[in-house]
């Protein structure tokens, strides 16, 4: 708690704080940040291994490699969360699922399984995207902003 | 609606209930099993798009860390220009590995940018494309830092030098290159 907000609180709220304070269960942050960074770069890996072989095997150069990768990665998180698996790898990895575009399968497919029960219009349709649209929603306005960022500074700036 | 099942005429089950589906666990781990492998064999085989990629393919080959000598010695066309922009490239300590082929009007030159230099990838290759212009001014330059490009490249001055092709078929498959290095989809 930021201390300002301590400085508010009542002398029987500060003691319960550090009450509190001293018996909380410790975050192990460094042994989630490797976990974290170890699934994370194995996700990377096999994004590269599939870019790689879209290259490889089909009409795809570096650039437009990106996109037919990307809808795989998403495609095989949704079989996974729908198999139960990804739910695991998630528990371990953290942020490190969460993170990648494998996250966002994720996020759509877990709630369209939560509101299954709800039928198929006002439960998965209506929720499907209920934590995955503020991804799109904020990716979108981002790189609205960039792209005004970038034209201003192209055709006004001089760079 | 009325079916005859076990025990004679019978009301059909039309929707049976979630659970009923699932009494079996075998079948329903099999079904998700032939679930996924349909599925991936879908997605996959919607991105095939010629037959020829697969004959072309460079089986065997070290991809990623392949060094070769730049240019074509045994060809029939007379490879001088590309030699020398291969070995201009080659100087270059922002270039790490260059091939290139040339016919009487194009010049294709595919290279490999060091990874930590990536960062400068833009300048790089406008750096590059604009000295080969001046070097090579008769010439219709296309220049590539596309890994996909270097490979195709590399193909073709090995059917260059195998199969002894013509100056009219190594400009149709420079034409080629050129069209799947400008495409942005």
């Amino acid at each position: 708690m930021a201390n300002e907000k301590r400085k508010k609180l009542t002398p029987v709220q500060q003691e319960y704080h550090l009450f509190e304070k001293e018996r909380e269960t410790k975050r192990p942050i460094v042994r989630n940040c490797a976990c974290a960074f170890l699934v994370g770069g194995i996700i990377c890996v096999i994004g590269q291994a599939i870019s790689y072989f879209y290259m490889y095997f089909f009409d795809f150069t570096e650039q437009t490699a990106g996109n037919p990768t990307v809808a795989t990665m998403v495609f095989l998180s949704m079989i996974l969360t729908g198999l139960g698996v990804y739910d695991r790898i998630a528990q371990f990895a953290g942020a490190g699922s969460a993170v990648p575009v494998t996250g966002f399968g994720n996020a759509v497919i877990s709630a369209a399984i939560e509101h299954r029960t709800e039928g198929f219009v006002l439960g998965v349709g209506s929720n499907m995207f209920k934590l995955a649209g503020s991804v799109i929603l904020f990716g979108t306005f981002a790189a609205f902003v960039i792209a005004l960022v970038k034209t201003i500074a192209t055709q006004w700036g001089g760079l | 609606m009325l079916c005859w099942g076990r025990e004679g005429w019978q009301h059909a089950n039309l929707f049976p209930r979630f659970t009923e589906i699932h009494k079996t666990n075998g079948l329903m781990a099999m079904k998700t099993w032939w679930l996924v492998v349909v599925s991936v064999v879908i997605a996959v085989s919607g991105c095939a798009k010629e037959e020829t990629e697969q004959k072309q393919s460079l089986q065997g080959a070290n991809l990623l860390r392949v060094h070769t000598s730049g240019t074509t010695k045994n060809a029939e066309l007379d490879q001088g220009p590309a030699e020398r922009a291969a070995s201009y490239l080659r100087q270059r300590d922002d270039v790490r590995d260059v091939v290139a082929v040339n016919t009487g009007e194009k010049l294709l030159v595919a290279y490999q940018i060091p990874h930590l230099q990536r960062w400068n990838r833009k300048k790089i290759e406008k750096d590059v494309d604009s000295r080969l212009r001046n070097m090579f001014p008769g010439y219709d330059i296309i220049s590539s830092s596309d890994l996909k490009i270097f490979w195709k490249t590399k193909e073709l001055k090995a059917n260059m030098g195998k199969r002894h092709w013509d100056g009219r078929k190594v400009n149709r498959e420079i034409g080629r290159i050129k069209a799947l290095s400008k495409e942005q989809t």
